[in-house]
């Protein structure tokens, strides 16, 4: 809210010269929980800008800072409007009728409803000083009458409506719940159509007013106004929220209402504009004025045990450092001797339990005054969280991994398009859409991380950027069977060339082999061995490059994730200049088959033999066969066997290449000898030959 | 002795020398085939036995061999023995060296980790909760009732339901009428609720996270963020403790030299609340642009825990107290690493991330 510096001194008027400069005052308010979000010097005045938090709807005026600055400073504090001069009013009464209507299954949304009428009023631009003061705070001037309670509405809270009198159906106030489909043009010029849950105003035939938010145009101020009718109320926060929510409009006056508004001061602030009307707009009161109150105040009141209050802050302050802050909040105490009773004004609204005025003690204590201490806590109690140890910890090494083989780490947003989730074939019964979304491009929680991945690329390339290996690890969202669910995934994109450029070496590009590989170590580093790529179709993949990645455990088979080469047209949509290779992994399944748990095997006593076997073999046989057959038949000291060598040349029959493969035996009881290894190799030769129709070629 | 069996020894010596891979190696052949021992030299050894014109032509031959083998030697010594070059060559060492390709860690990750380091050197336990939450978690049971204008700071994504839609069979129970709404959480502080619900106190737990706002996107503001929930309950916990375990955090992250400044403020879940701000460390506190000439950052938000949550998860009144607190990652992240647009953590340029 803005307020005027002027003004607030105004409330000090035999003080004000105790009063800080701006700057100093705005410290002051913020450390005291007014946050002074700017300070603007202009030319007669200082506007301070403060945040006033939704529980302190009393701080939404002039008054109810000037009440804090009196609590800071110590001050006595003058309300305008307090001392009023008596006034008789006119005899002559125009007549008006207030009806609170109540329903029977409808909670009452207005408890207090003032209002009096002000005769023969002169409509006039206000004097520049009450303009100047409006602008200030953001207010439009706009006429004399408007602008007076506009005035009081900033100088004490209380929210004003100005009808013209004459244009009351029948001099009838009708306080109500609209009528299903009743219309009402605002002072805004926007015609609205009600229902049963937005509290209005009304005369006798119509809605005149939308109570606490906004005034009709048929019934406002303008320059045939001669009569007045003006209306205070205290209408229900939820109400107000409720109806200026769903009509999508907030005032200073609903603002108000929402947070609050001080029940005694209805009637007060109607006679200080009423006051103002007489000074400034020529009116004339009457003595006839209208007070409904439905249900009448009581004061609440709350008990503090002085006990309790060290408790909390972790202080030692006296009964007597509990008493005095409070009583310079204006607050009525009664103090025995281990407890305080407190009174508290109406104006506070957000004051209801013991910690509430614990809080008080503390601001006026200081925030900066209560000890800090370290250490003097209890160790939690240790509990199972909803994620695993085990999890956390697999992550932390994925993490690792990701980094130490060059991939970048990126975060996106969980929120996707339509057509972002079509283009890789996600669009389906299991996305979950908001209903509220920003813009039709984030209307959807992901069910896959790969459309943000892309876009990633994409943006890239257009930095120039060709060489692209990222990772994301984040959550997704779908639908199953009627219930929402989350998993967190492990998702990556590769594309460009394999190393970083260096004068010595020329770089390949970056193939499926890579990507393979990136898995393989991944699932190596985490100690899971049955798994294997299976080929299957996924339209965004190329049709030869795509395979689930499939758990082969007997109890547990599972396809935990996908891989693959981006499909070409794709690529073509997107101008890639290089192959695109995704993967996608369940991060829970992952984990649940990862094993870091370590046992040392004892270290080989003995050397082993290297030997290197070279075969003519089909192209079209898979070497994941040829090596799992390798290992079947290689006998106990075959400990690995690898594939280091792979060509063709014009030597080898078409449709045939070289292999080579490197085979390592190892005995941990004995030496080898060369027996044992010879008798190894003629096995492998012999089972590759029947099986494989492959021809040993000797070096 | 024929001619043949010096060819084959040549052969399978020249065979023997092509696998040959180290230093040891080398010198094992050595021995093998020119050493004192070896059958070359028991060649030269025996000649005498031969005829006189076999001799010669034997021994002119096997001269040949040794030779060629001595000279095969030679060369593959060369090869394979690192020794000092026999000139001075020009060696220019400025020449880029072979760059190893390291990845980068997101500076949010960064950011998480060195707070979860901290507070678990606190001996905090790191819980995660659900993204998806319910009205109540999120707001009701956090003494944010419908209708209460302190939801006007936490405007909410809510999800499309399908009338036959449900709660997780878990929460079924717990839900009244009102509070079936699905959204997307708008803060981490849901998960205490959650954790107090199943687990009595002593607890000090923080929950690192993602939440989502509606808001508009732009340098301040993100649709979506993260957030590190911290709190504990027990019974005799302060504000005095609050502020130290703040104070520990804020000078663990940002250095010794940084000041903790406490101010009254307001978060319906906590009573009393508190803003915390730390001294401005780009101008030492004297004020200067980025703290808006107030010589403070603003920082987290935090305070005791309400009477009215302890009563939402059935803890017994007055029994306990407790702190919480919220750290947003986005606004360390921004001040620590002076980023000045929010939007930089999740476009992804590898231009920015590569230089965390």
């Amino acid at each position: 809210m803005k307020v005027s510096y002027n003004w607030l001194k105004e409330f000090f008027p035999k003080s004000s010269t105790c009063l800080d400069k701006p700057e100093e005052l705005a410290k002051k308010l913020t450390n005291f929980g007014l946050e002074v979000s700017n300070v603007e010097f202009l030319e007669n005045d200082t506007c301070l800008d403060i945040e006033i938090t939704a529980n302190r709807g009393d701080c939404l005026s002039h008054l109810g800072i000037a009440r804090e600055i009196a609590a800071i400073y110590n001050l006595r504090l003058s309300t305008p409007g307090e001392h009023l001069p008596k006034r008789k009013g006119t005899e002559k009464n125009l007549p008006f009728k207030i009806e609170i209507e109540t329903k029977k299954n409808k909670p009452p949304f207005c408890s207090r409803y003032f209002a009096q009428v002000i005769q023969g009023v002169k409509i006039a631009p206000s004097p520049s000083w009450l303009a100047e003061r409006l602008s200030l705070c953001g207010i439009r001037p706009i006429n004399n009458i408007v602008d007076i309670t506009n005035y009081v509405l900033l100088e004490l809270g209380q929210p004003l409506h100005a009808f013209d009198y004459q244009l009351i159906t029948n001099q009838q106030i009708i306080v109500r719940w609209a009528k299903k489909g009743e219309r009402i043009v605002g002072l805004d010029e926007k015609d609205r159509i009600l229902d049963e849950n937005i509290p209005v105003i009304a005369d006798a035939k119509r809605a005149i007013a939308l109570a606490g938010i906004i005034g009709g145009k048929e019934t406002a101020v303008s320059e045939n106004t001669r009569d007045i009718l003006l209306e205070s109320a205290y209408f229900d926060p939820r109400a107000i929220r409720r109806a200026a929510k769903k009509l999508g409009i907030t005032t200073e006056s609903s603002y108000r209402f929402e947070r609050s508004i001080d029940w005694e001061n209805v009637r007060s602030a109607n006679e200080r504009a009423a006051y103002l009307l007489e000074q400034m707009a020529s009116g004339k009161l009457q003595t006839k004025n209208i007070d409904r109150k439905s249900r009448p105040h009581k004061p609440k009141k709350v008990i503090i045990e002085f006990k309790e209050v060290n408790n909390l802050l972790g202080t030692k302050l006296k009964p007597k450092e509990i008493v005095s802050p409070l009583r310079k909040l204006g607050l009525i105490l009664e103090q025995k001797k281990n407890t305080l009773k407190v009174k508290v004004p109406s104006y506070r609204n957000d004051l209801s339990r013991e910690v509430d005025l614990v809080e008080e003690i503390a601001r006026l204590y200081g925030y900066e005054n209560i000890p800090s201490i370290i250490g003097s806590l209890r160790p939690g109690n240790y509990f199972e969280s909803t994620v695993s140890l085990k999890e956390k910890e697999v992550e932390k090494e994925i993490r690792q991994f990701m980094f130490s083989s060059g991939l970048n780490e990126v975060v996106n947003y969980s929120l996707l398009s339509q057509d972002a989730l079509e283009e890789f074939a996600a669009f389906n019964e299991q996305v979950i859409s908001l209903r509220n979304p920003l813009s039709q491009e984030t209307a959807y929680l992901r069910t896959t991380l790969l459309p943000e991945l892309l876009r990633n690329a994409i943006d890239n390339s257009h930095y120039q950027i060709e060489n692209i290996k990222i990772y994301e690890i984040g959550k997704v969202h779908f639908k199953e069977e009627k219930e929402f669910k989350e998993e967190k995934i492990l998702a990556g994109l590769i594309t460009g060339e394999e190393e970083i450029k260096h004068w010595r070496t020329k770089p390949g590009k970056i193939d499926f082999y890579h990507l393979r590989g990136l898995l393989d170590s991944l699932f190596l580093k985490l100690g899971i061995k049955n798994y294997k790529y299976q080929e299957i179709d996924i339209p965004y993949f190329n049709p030869d490059k795509a395979f689930e990645i499939r758990i082969t455990e007997k109890e547990n088979p599972a396809v935990i994730g996908k891989l693959g080469e981006f499909a070409y047209p794709l690529l073509e949509k997107y101008e890639f200049c290089n192959n695109l290779y995704l993967f996608e992994i369940n991060l829970e399944l992952l984990a649940n088959l990862a094993n870091l748990e370590k046992t040392y095997s004892p270290l080989p006593k003995y050397p082993f033999i290297q030997r290197d076997l070279s075969f003519i073999i089909g192209e079209n046989i898979y070497q994941d066969d040829v090596s799992n057959l390798i290992s079947q038949n290689g006998g106990e000291y075959l400990k690995h066997c690898e594939l280091i060598d792979l060509y063709k040349n014009e030597n080898i029959p078409a449709g045939h290449h070289s292999i080579t493969y490197r085979l390592t035996y190892s005995n941990p009881k004995n030496t080898l000898t060369t027996e044992e290894v010879e008798k190894s190799e003629e096995e492998i030769i012999h089972t590759l030959e029947k099986e494989f129709k492959a021809q040993i070629r000797k070096i | 002795m024929n001619q043949q069996i010096l060819e084959t020894i040549k052969k399978t010596a020249e065979n023997e020398l092509s696998l040959v891979k180290n230093v040891k190696e080398l010198e094992n052949w050595r021995v093998k085939y020119l050493g004192r021992k070896s059958e070359f030299v028991s060649i030269f050894h025996n000649l005498g036995q031969l005829p006189p014109e076999e001799r010669a032509k034997i021994g002119n031959q096997a001269n040949k061999i040794k030779n060629f083998l001595f000279n095969l030697f030679n060369q593959k010594e060369k090869e394979i023995k690192i020794s000092p070059p026999e000139e001075k060559e020009f060696f220019d060492f400025t020449l880029p060296g072979y760059p190893y390709s390291v990845g980068h860690t997101h500076p949010l990750t960064k950011i998480f980790n060195e707070i979860i380091t901290l507070f678990t050197s606190l001996s905090f336990v790191v819980v995660e909760g659900p993204e998806i939450e319910i009205d109540y978690y999120n707001f009701e049971a956090l003494n944010i009732p419908q209708e209460h204008p302190a939801r006007d700071m936490q405007d909410s994504f809510y999800l499309q339901t399908s009338k036959e839609s449900r709660p997780c069979a878990q929460e079924r129970g717990k839900l009244r009428a009102k509070s079936k709404e699905y959204l997307l959480r708008t803060h981490t502080s849901p998960v205490q609720i959650r954790v107090m619900e199943k687990n009595k106190p002593p607890l000090r737990v923080i929950v690192p996270g993602r939440v989502f706002r509606h808001e508009a996107i732009d340098a301040s503001h993100s649709a979506v963020f993260h957030q590190v929930e911290g709190f504990a309950v027990d019974k005799r916990i302060t504000f005095a403790d609050l502020k130290g375990t703040l104070s520990f955090f804020v000078q663990g992250m940002f250095g010794k030299k940084v000041k903790t400044r406490f101010r009254p403020s307001y978060f319906p879940f906590v009573e009393p609340g508190a803003e915390v701000d730390i001294s401005c460390f780009f101008c030492s506190g004297k004020g200067c642009r980025v703290c808006k000439h107030s010589g403070y950052l603003e920082l987290l938000g935090a305070g005791m825990i309400h009477p009215n949550v302890f009563k939402a998860v059935g803890y017994p009144s007055k029994e306990y107290t407790g702190f919480a607190f919220g750290i947003g990652v986005e606004r360390i992240a921004m001040l620590k690493y002076g980023i000045d647009d929010m939007r930089l953590f999740y476009t992804n340029d590898l231009r920015f991330l590569s230089q965390f």
